[in-house]
């Protein structure tokens, strides 16, 4: 296993901001959702969200969604200058649309000049640009829309990226809370109408959340000039296609098994050497039973322990992949598996090893991340402690 | 690493449509009648580029749309506009993200290789473009197909109109798409470039930052004998042209932005007119395409004819 190496984290999200905030969070089992306060929709309820505080990003950036992935990009960061042209991948499934939403909402479609600036970060191909400007990185920018998979995607490519001789890459993605997802989600009939309750017998749907997360990654000649040090590695990618239905997962979770194949294959890692699952685990009855079915297909029992940890920010869509990514980093780091916020009763046809209440100290070197988003968009990641 | 060219696909306006597919292909399946318009392009301009029986199974699929599916976007919208928010249409919502013809693709075509969907503004087709390299030279996937849509909206058109963009009375739509493969075939993609500018959001890299990678790409020594320019606005058309001029002997120069329209996937429509252009032209022979986008982005790409 030779993995890139992670060198720099940052995430915001419901239940704060910072690396610190978050692993306290996941200690301690607190949760980031809350009543829906950021707009209100008449005829929805204000369901439980991960909403990022107000606080941190009033009066950051025009864009919610630009706020939210600097504050991220720039913890990742550090204040460092990286040398050399390298890449910023974004993954995100809205981009700049909780503004334009009130531009199309005021003026129905219409040019609305008096609000043109609403409209100015819609192009989801907006935050990659102002990142890279803000934060005067140079070199390729990506921006990856594969829904739920989005920023596991961008990480995975920057990794890949490294590996072909790039000197660093910032991956990550953001989304922020907007009308379209709360209502689509709601038309979708998709939403818990509690805070969600991934794996439990009794779960009814997702919660949305909102945030953003970028890892640093690096190649190691890069890394050892500068003296950053090494916090975990990107160690395997695998990404692949259900091709089976546009808002329904693959009900015996085939494409998700491929994707974690591939991921292991890239890793040179056997299924038996995976400590940790950080499952996609939405807490939607049909993604939640997919999701089993695939990971009780792929780990000899008893198998890894799981846990989803959406119950603590929601489903951040776009930026889920790389909150867990980060989560992954900081589980491998502290020796601690974080239990799935949440959940009371385990749902008895799910095979998972699940992490027990209060989380698991233990040593822990192999970790995986599942994201599949739909469409049919499986991506998982392989992470790796730092000495590995 | 080779990167050859094994199928091309295009669904563009007609000489006489004033930059909007007026006919959208006939699709046989019947399934691609649920579709919309913007992945019925797209999987038009896919049949055409898939060799006919290809096995499709492992097929990698990198999609890319500057600005998805903005009519069902703009659909959900009204909707709760109209009906309430309680009444958004489920159909439209999951027909407005961007990988929402990505999926349709892979459902359509069978294949379950990794599926990515990119944008980035007007180069979002030269965007996926350097990501299937990639997955091609990182050994991901045996082939990759490329597809590239954007569709013209009213909705889109009032927003160029909104900032006085001198592209909006030239806004287009349509699709096009590549077959790669490691194989060795006749038409190869030789570079592919990707870089960005410090540049304000709405604004295109100015002459001095687009400046070396076009120089670089066209110079004498690189075998390229015509470019395609991206001709984005009457300024950056300008500042291509200026900076071709220190180039000697010159090159043929093609504008398909014309016939085209200005759009975020036409990046990907003039590589495979390039790509059509050398084909016919002597062996040997090679194109430069050259693509600017908003906010900073600019790619090089270089299509080449490498063998009778």
């Amino acid at each position: 296993m030779h993995g890139v190496a992670i060198t720099g984290l940052g995430i915001v999200s419901g239940l704060g901001s910072g690396t610190e905030v978050h692993l306290d969070g996941l200690r301690t089992g607190r949760r980031g959702l809350h009543p829906l306060s950021l707009f209100s929709l008449p005829g929805l309820p204000a369901l439980h969200v991960g909403e990022v505080d107000e606080a941190l990003v009033s009066g950051q950036h025009p864009s919610r969604s630009v706020a939210l992935a600097l504050l991220a990009a720039r913890q990742a960061l550090a204040h460092q200058v990286l040398s050399g042209s390298g890449v910023v991948a974004v993954g995100t499934t809205t981009g700049g649309i909780l503004e334009s939403e009130q531009h199309y909402l005021r003026h129905r479609g219409q040019e609305g000049r008096a609000d043109r600036e609403l409209l100015t970060y819609h192009p989801a191909g907006a935050i990659a640009d102002v990142l890279a400007s803000e934060l005067g990185l140079s070199g390729e920018r990506y921006t990856f829309s594969t829904a739920c998979s989005s920023s596991a995607n961008a990480i995975g490519y920057g990794a890949a990226c490294i590996r072909q001789g790039k000197p660093w890459a910032l991956a990550g993605g953001v989304d922020s809370l907007c009308r379209l997802t709360y209502s689509g989600f709601h038309a979708l009939k998709l939403l818990s109408s509690e805070p969600c309750r991934p794996f439990d017998v009794n779960r009814s749907g997702l919660s949305l959340g909102e945030g953003a997360a970028f890892v640093l990654l690096e190649d190691e000649e890069h890394a050892r000039s500068r003296g950053a040090s090494v916090l975990g590695r990107v160690a395997g990618w695998g990404c692949t296609a259900d091709a089976h239905h546009m808002t329904a997962p693959h009900p015996e979770g085939l494409g998700a098994l491929a994707a974690m194949k591939a991921a292991l294959a890239d890793a040179g890692v056997e299924a038996s050497e995976v400590d940790y699952v950080n499952a996609h685990g939405t807490a939607t009855p049909a993604n939640d039973r997919a999701e089993g079915l695939a990971v009780g297909a792929l780990f000899p029992s008893p198998g890894p322990l799981v846990s989803s940890t959406k119950g603590s920010t929601g489903h951040t869509l776009g930026a889920a992949g790389a909150m867990e990514a980060v989560f992954c980093v900081l589980t491998l780091a502290a020796g601690f598996a974080p239990a799935t916020a949440g959940l009371s009763e385990p749902d008895p046809l799910l095979p998972f090893r699940h992490v027990p209440p209060g989380g698991v100290v233990a040593s822990l070197r192999v970790a995986l991340s599942n994201s599949f988003g739909f469409g049919g968009n499986n991506a998982t990641l392989v992470f790796a402690g730092p000495t590995q | 690493m080779n990167v050859s060219i094994l199928g091309l696909g295009l669904v563009a306006p007609g000489v006489e449509d004033a930059y909007r597919v007026r006919a959208l292909p006939e699709l046989a399946d019947s399934r691609a009648k649920r579709m919309t318009r913007l992945e019925r392009m797209a999987l038009g301009a896919a049949q055409r580029a898939l060799p006919p029986g290809m096995e499709t199974r492992d097929l990698a699929l990198v999609f890319a749309t500057g600005y998805g599916g903005l009519a069902s976007t703009a659909d959900f919208l009204e909707g709760i506009a109209t009906r309430g928010a309680a009444f958004g249409s489920p159909i439209a919502f999951q027909q407005s993200v961007h990988h929402s013809p990505a999926g349709q693709l892979s459902i359509m075509l069978g294949s379950h290789g990794s599926s990515l969907t990119l944008s980035a503004r007007e180069i979002s087709g030269e965007s996926a473009l350097q990501v299937a390299t990639t997955l091609l030279g990182t050994g991901r996937a045996e082939r990759v197909l490329v597809v590239a849509a954007d569709e013209w909206t009213e909705t889109l058109a009032a927003g160029y109109r909104a900032f006085d963009c001198s592209a909006a009375p030239s806004l287009g739509e349509g699709a096009a798409a590549i077959l790669l493969g490691r194989e060795p075939g006749p038409l190869s993609v030789e570079r592919c470039t990707l870089t960005a500018h410090s540049c304000p959001i709405l604004r295109y890299p100015t002459r001095e930052q687009l400046r070396p990678l076009l120089l670089d790409g066209t110079k004498p020594g690189t075998g390229v004998d015509s470019v395609s320019l991206s001709a984005a606005s009457v300024a950056v058309l300008e500042a291509e042209t200026s900076v071709l001029a220190e180039v000697q002997p010159p090159l043929v120069r093609c504008l398909e932005t014309a016939p085209f329209g200005f759009h975020a996937s036409a990046g990907l429509l003039r590589v495979v007119a390039a790509a059509m252009h050398v084909r016919a032209s002597p062996a040997g022979s090679a194109c430069a395409v050259h693509g600017l986008a908003l906010g900073g982005g600019q790619s090089l790409t270089v299509v080449r004819h490498v063998r009778a």
